[in-house]
């Protein structure tokens, strides 16, 4: 599970993101939703230990992101939006790559159905250098998957993919959640957030805004009953000024 | 439009120097900056190191005969190989964004020599720190900054015209024809002239006169014609009176202003060319930040072979694992082995047949093995340094950072001593062959014993400090991309960076020094067990020293956020 109190992250004297606080519990999808410049990505950074808070405590798996950030990197993986590959080495090596690095003991188990469901089997004996875009994403989150993470962070996952790899990463998403996972997932799909997550974190200059169930977050504001996810994003963030006008 | 690519010039200039200014407020970056001008002070301004003492070499008649000579013989290079494409290389926002606007390309031409000129000016001021002498700064400064520029221009210049013979072939060369007509002519001038004094350059290495008779000859028509224009590009930066200098620069400039000439009337092709130059530039910084070092494009067909990695067991091989296999794929590890095979083929073949051609192999085999202590570490740069760009992902790693640090220096500093232990082996073996030679037998089995353990300990102390730089300092040292990849402007950088990790790397020898000493003289042990122990105590001190390094380097891995890599 993940775990994040009093979260404060500032760059000099500017404030990227403000005390925030959630958990979320194995099986849950967390959607990280706000503008552009809200704090999501300095968030998902921090919560993957790639920065450090200012202030505040990250627990994934019951582990300290500052204080024991090997047993915590052991149980998350992180896949941002623009996939990070390595130009000289094949898809079959960079699944063996992080085998080794998580200590996979049984990879060779994993990796031939792990590359059926991404489907870039046929590409196993291809340098990256050689993979579309979508491939691309699709070997990253291959690699994020491989050791079976108790913590998956996703940061825009369906970019760059085709109808039906965004189908099947749905698909995988949910049952990764279903089989235990906890899952945050930062997005600006709201149809994909309103599908498979199961609370919301809005975020608007570093603050969450609301946090909770869509039932939750509506109950707490009367006026958006019935209104779409993307009203309510709209109306939640401040960006409603089309709504502010009329 | 001119005014336009002037605020680009100006704003991009401005903006550099306010970053760099910032940077000052973080207590490392002005820590260092204070102790590099207290350390450039005391050595080259402190009265008492101005005073007296030996002449400097720089400023002697010889070198000032010689250097045109050199820049002569750089010259020819530049035309024989190509000058490098990234002379006409820009980065993609400009090309996305200049090319397509209504700039004319003698505009594009003059921005990008614009461009280049505060690298130039940073690196004339570094020379006159670095090589400094009597004289007038500001003359100095001048002298310099005038053959930078010319040779920045030369590079364009050389690069326009192979640019034009590809794009047009024999029209291309048409149009280039009085440029290629002066190469051609000074080229068949220096190669009669020098086949003419062959006899006389042989006889003066003998006797180790050649800088004399190299002096003798290039002084001497028709020679002296051919380096004329560079002893016209160097004479103000020798001239040691205001007089002399007033003298000099006239024609220096005119010759600058020949060279500004020749670049703007340069090929129509030049959009062209300079698009190749900027897209295969991409590609090389696209691969350099993907896995960094010195920008080898893999081929897929090397893909096909691989290295098993287990995937259990200690977790930072899977980096060095990565690592090796770059070297296989971009052939580096093949060209690591290129020299010291030739160097032992070219040993047995002339066994006991030739004294010379077993000198010749010591001495190439020694030369480089130094060569490499210096710039290896410059262009074999298969470790962290390569991989800053790519901090998020390491960070993500479950590795300590010591774990990943040790991991990465020793990626390249092993392929390096390994190559230097081939040379070391193949030198010791050529002098087995030398009949003269005075090192006995003895002595010789000890360095060979001891090399791998000094070699490897040494380089991964040298390995440790380039790496510690770009961590520690990475906005000040050049990350991923190869060294030297951006011509006479980027020498500043190379020249400071290269004369800090030595200063580092002397520091850090002084106790191998002790150790080995110390197991050499005080342990009056017989001569092999005294070499081979001297050299392999001082190994395993120095290898201690870049671990411990290491250790504290991997404390500042786990703080170093993405943006202070930029």
């Amino acid at each position: 599970m993940i775990s994040v109190q009093n979260l404060t992250r500032q760059y000099g004297a500017f404030t990227a993101v403000d005390r925030i606080s959630f958990t979320i519990a194995p099986g849950e999808v967390l959607g990280l939703v706000g503008p552009n410049g809200a704090g999501k990505t300095t968030t998902l950074r921090c919560l993957a230990g790639i920065i450090a808070p200012s202030q505040g405590t990250v627990e994934i798996a019951g582990h300290d992101i500052q204080k024991d950030p090997v047993l915590a990197k052991h149980a998350l993986a992180f896949i941002p939006d623009e996939p990070h590959l390595f130009d000289h080495l094949t898809v079959e090596e960079h699944l063996r790559f992080v085998a080794r690095l998580y200590g996979v003991a049984d990879a060779e188990q994993r990796i031939g159905p792990l590359l059926d469901e991404m489907e870039i089997a046929d590409k196993r004996k291809s340098l990256s250098t050689e993979l579309s875009r979508g491939m691309k994403q699709k070997l990253a989150i291959a690699c994020g998957l491989l050791h079976d993470p108790a913590v998956l962070i996703l940061d825009e996952p369906l970019t760059g993919l085709d109808p039906g790899g965004m189908r099947r990463m749905r698909a995988t998403i949910a049952n990764r959640a279903k089989a235990g996972s906890s899952v945050v997932l930062s997005s600006h799909l709201l149809s994909l957030v309103e599908e498979l997550c199961t609370k919301l974190f809005v975020i608007r200059l570093g603050v969450c805004v609301a946090y909770g169930t869509l039932d939750e977050i509506v109950a707490a504001h009367p006026n958006l009953a019935g209104r779409s996810l993307e009203d309510v994003f709209l109306a939640l963030t401040g960006s409603d000024t089309e709504g502010a006008t009329s | 439009m001119i005014g336009a690519l002037a605020y680009l010039v100006i704003t991009s200039a401005r903006n550099g120097l306010v970053g760099r200014i910032r940077q000052l407020r973080n207590p490392r970056y002005a820590m260092a900056l204070a102790l590099g001008i207290g350390y450039f002070w005391l050595v080259f301004f402190h009265p008492r190191s101005r005073g007296g003492g030996q002449p400097n070499p720089l400023e002697s008649d010889t070198f000032a005969s010689l250097f045109p000579v050199a820049l002569l013989v750089y010259a020819g290079v530049i035309w024989i190989l190509g000058a490098d494409r990234s002379a006409l290389a820009f980065t993609q926002a400009e090309v996305s964004m200049l090319f397509s606007a209504p700039v004319s390309r003698r505009g594009l031409v003059i921005y990008k020599l614009v461009r280049a000129q505060s690298a130039v000016l940073t690196t004339s001021i570094l020379w006159l720190v670095l090589f400094h002498s009597s004289g007038s700064s500001v003359r100095r400064v001048a002298a310099s900054w005038i053959l930078l520029t010319m040779f920045s221009l030369h590079r364009l210049g050389v690069a326009l015209v192979r640019a034009s013979q590809a794009e047009h072939g024999v029209t291309g060369l048409r149009r280039n024809w009085l440029s290629i007509a002066i190469f051609g002519a000074t080229a068949a001038v220096l190669a009669s002239s020098l086949y003419s004094a062959s006899a006389r350059l042989g006889a003066a290495v003998q006797s180790g006169e050649i800088g004399h008779v190299l002096v003798s000859e290039f002084a001497q028509a028709p020679l002296s014609w051919v380096v004329y224009p560079f002893r016209v590009a160097t004479a103000p930066l020798f001239a040691r009176s205001n007089e002399a200098w007033a003298l000099a620069i006239l024609p220096a400039l005119v010759l600058l202003g020949l060279h500004v000439v020749w670049v703007l009337r340069g090929d129509t092709a030049f959009e062209e060319a300079a698009a190749e130059a900027s897209a295969a530039q991409a590609l090389r910084v696209r691969a350099l930040r993907a896995r960094g070092a010195t920008g080898g494009v893999i081929d897929p067909k090397r893909a096909r072979r691989t290295v098993r990695l287990a995937s259990t067991g200690t977790p930072e091989v899977a980096l060095f694992w990565k690592n090796y296999l770059w070297l296989l794929r971009t052939g580096q590890f093949r060209a690591l082995l290129g020299l010291p095979l030739f160097a032992l083929v070219l040993c047995l073949a002339f066994a006991g047949r030739s004294t010379l051609a077993e000198i010749l192999v010591v001495v190439i085999c020694g030369v480089t093995a130094v060569v490499t202590l210096i710039f290896g570490p410059m262009t074999m740069r298969n470790d962290l340094r390569a991989e800053l760009r790519q901090l998020p992902l390491l960070k993500t790693m479950p590795l300590r950072g010591r774990e990943i640090m040790l991991a990465e220096v020793l990626s390249s500093a092993l392929p390096v001593a390994m190559m230097q232990f081939l040379l070391a082996s193949v030198a010791l073996l050529a002098l087995s062959f030398i009949p003269t030679n005075t090192i006995a037998p003895v002595f010789r089995l000890g360095l060979f014993v001891a090399s791998p353990v000094f070699l490897a300990g040494l380089s991964l102390a040298n390995f440790t400090i380039h790496n510690g730089m770009a961590l520690l300092f990475p906005a000040w040292v050049r990350i991923g991309v190869a060294a030297g990849g951006a011509g006479v402007e980027a020498m500043g950088q190379m020249m400071l960076t290269s004369i800090v990790t030595l200063l580092l790397l002397g520091i850090l020898l002084i106790l191998p020094a002790i150790a080995a000493a110390a197991v050499y003289f005080v342990m009056q042990w017989p001569a092999f067990f005294a070499t081979a122990g001297a050299g392999i105590a001082a190994g395993i001190v120095c290898g201690l020293e870049g671990y411990l390094l290491i250790g504290v380097l991997g404390g500042s891995l786990d703080r170093l956020e993405p943006m202070q890599v930029g």
